[in-house]
């Protein structure tokens, strides 16, 4: 479809050259003839006849590249500049002019032969070169602009490209997916953005992978024990109200740690609602610091401090 | 042959469970519910077997299990609620980490 274009491009802009050069040899022509006719006019008027005129027409043929010939007021041929039609009677329908002297009467006539002049076709043959390397340069020009935007396209598409696979590697679950930046500006930005994205994806999997492993312990370490429990008990190993005393304080920390779970889960969510209420800081803090004494390395001692003057201050008192 | 076991567990409950059993079976039972204090015990008392724990405070589990491997030969039994005893891989396990700890423990 292109190159038909092109071809048509080339057709019709190597007709109008065609057209162009025939209305400048036209132009070209009246100028030779009115050029002749008044040097014509100013011989005859000079001598009063035609004598002796025939090299200076002949020199006009060459230097016109057409053809002249010169006739009497009857038609009569007095120069023909190719000799053909010298003394006989000139009938042709030649572009010509009418030679008329000052006085008004007609002397000759002078015809112009028809037929392209050698410049007319170099003319024509370089409207033919312009159609035919507009035509190939063109096609040319097209064909090196298809590759170059081929190249371009592949360079400008690759880091989207890079881009589209670490998204696809992390949608299947590689978190790895990171980009190795090579570019500069806004894919730069995006890439960094990316790998940030992703990296916080990889460490978020990592802590809630952590995260349900540690509950996991936390929640089976009060129900080991309170299988542990009834089976030491049927084993009579302890008795019966030590066994379900023991059940009952891993029961109560089994229903606090869910209590918490869920509370953790409505966090996240957004929807956690708070109680407000006033609360001592001091007593929290040494709940706190006694909650931790156990855990604690021997040889040191955990201790609170700057709490005394705090008598009560507003809080969601669960959840302190 | 000590008939000597050290019980290590930040858990108290499960170290009385524990204790009781091993002491039905004749065993002298040490208690332990951090990770120094077991090692310590360890090293004074020499026992046949330790019962360990992987997540104690003071020393993990797992530290206590490869120092007490360079020093003796004593059996370990690692007694743990985690489902795999790698804690940077909960889920499958594929790193050296869970196999080194088995070896240490004599698994």
């Amino acid at each position: 479809m292109i190159v038909l274009a092109l071809g048509s491009v080339a057709f019709y802009v190597m007709q109008g050259a065609e057209q162009e050069i025939e209305v400048y040899d036209d132009l070209t022509e009246q100028l030779y003839l009115t050029r002749m006719e008044h040097w014509l006019l100013g011989y005859y008027t000079r001598g009063n006849s035609w004598e002796n005129v025939r090299a200076s027409v002949e020199e006009m043929g060459v230097l016109s590249g057409r053809r002249i010939i010169l006739t009497d007021p009857e038609d009569s041929v007095i120069v023909d500049s190719r000799y053909e039609f010298t003394g006989t009677l000139f009938e042709k329908e030649w572009p010509h002019r009418i030679l008329m002297s000052y006085s008004g009467d007609r002397v000759g006539t002078l015809y112009f032969g028809p037929g392209p002049t050698v410049a007319t076709a170099y003319k024509r043959e370089l409207a033919r070169s312009i159609g035919f390397f507009l035509f190939w340069g063109s096609l040319t020009a097209l064909a090196a602009a298809l590759v170059l935007t081929a190249l371009l396209a592949r360079r400008l598409t690759a880091p989207m490209r890079t881009l589209v696979q670490a998204i696809r590697r992390i949608g299947a679950g590689n978190l790895s997916g990171y980009i190795d930046i090579r570019e500069r500006g806004e894919f730069a930005e995006l890439a960094t953005a990316f790998n940030t994205m992703a990296h916080a994806l990889a460490q978020a999997a990592a802590f809630r992978k952590n995260f349900v492993a540690d509950i996991a312990h936390e929640l089976r370490t009060p129900l080991s024990n309170i299988q542990g429990y009834i089976e030491a008990a049927e084993d009579g190993l302890v008795s019966p109200g030590e066994a379900v005393a023991t059940i009952k304080d891993d029961a109560l920390l089994l229903h606090r740690l869910v209590e918490d779970l869920q509370e953790l889960a409505l966090a996240d969510s957004g929807t956690l609602t708070m109680a407000y209420r006033l609360c001592n800081p001091a007593a929290l803090a040494e709940k706190a610091v006694a909650s931790m004494r156990p855990a604690a390395r021997r040889g040191y001692r955990l201790y609170r401090q700057g709490w005394r003057t705090w008598d009560s201050t507003g809080g969601a008192g669960a959840h302190l | 042959m000590s008939r000597k076991v050290l019980v290590v567990d930040d858990d108290r409950k499960t170290v009385a469970l524990v204790k009781l059993y091993l002491e039905r079976e004749g065993f002298s039972v040490l208690q332990a519910y951090d990770g120094i204090t077991a090692l310590e015990l360890a090293r004074r008392e020499k026992p046949a077997v330790i019962v360990l724990d992987l997540m104690l405070p003071g020393l993990e589990g797992e530290t206590i299990c490869s120092t007490l491997r360079s020093e003796s030969d004593v059996a370990i039994l690692m007694l743990t609620a985690r489902a795999t005893l790698c804690r940077v891989c909960p889920g499958d396990c594929p790193c050296a980490r869970e196999r080194c700890l088995l070896r240490n423990a004599g698994s």
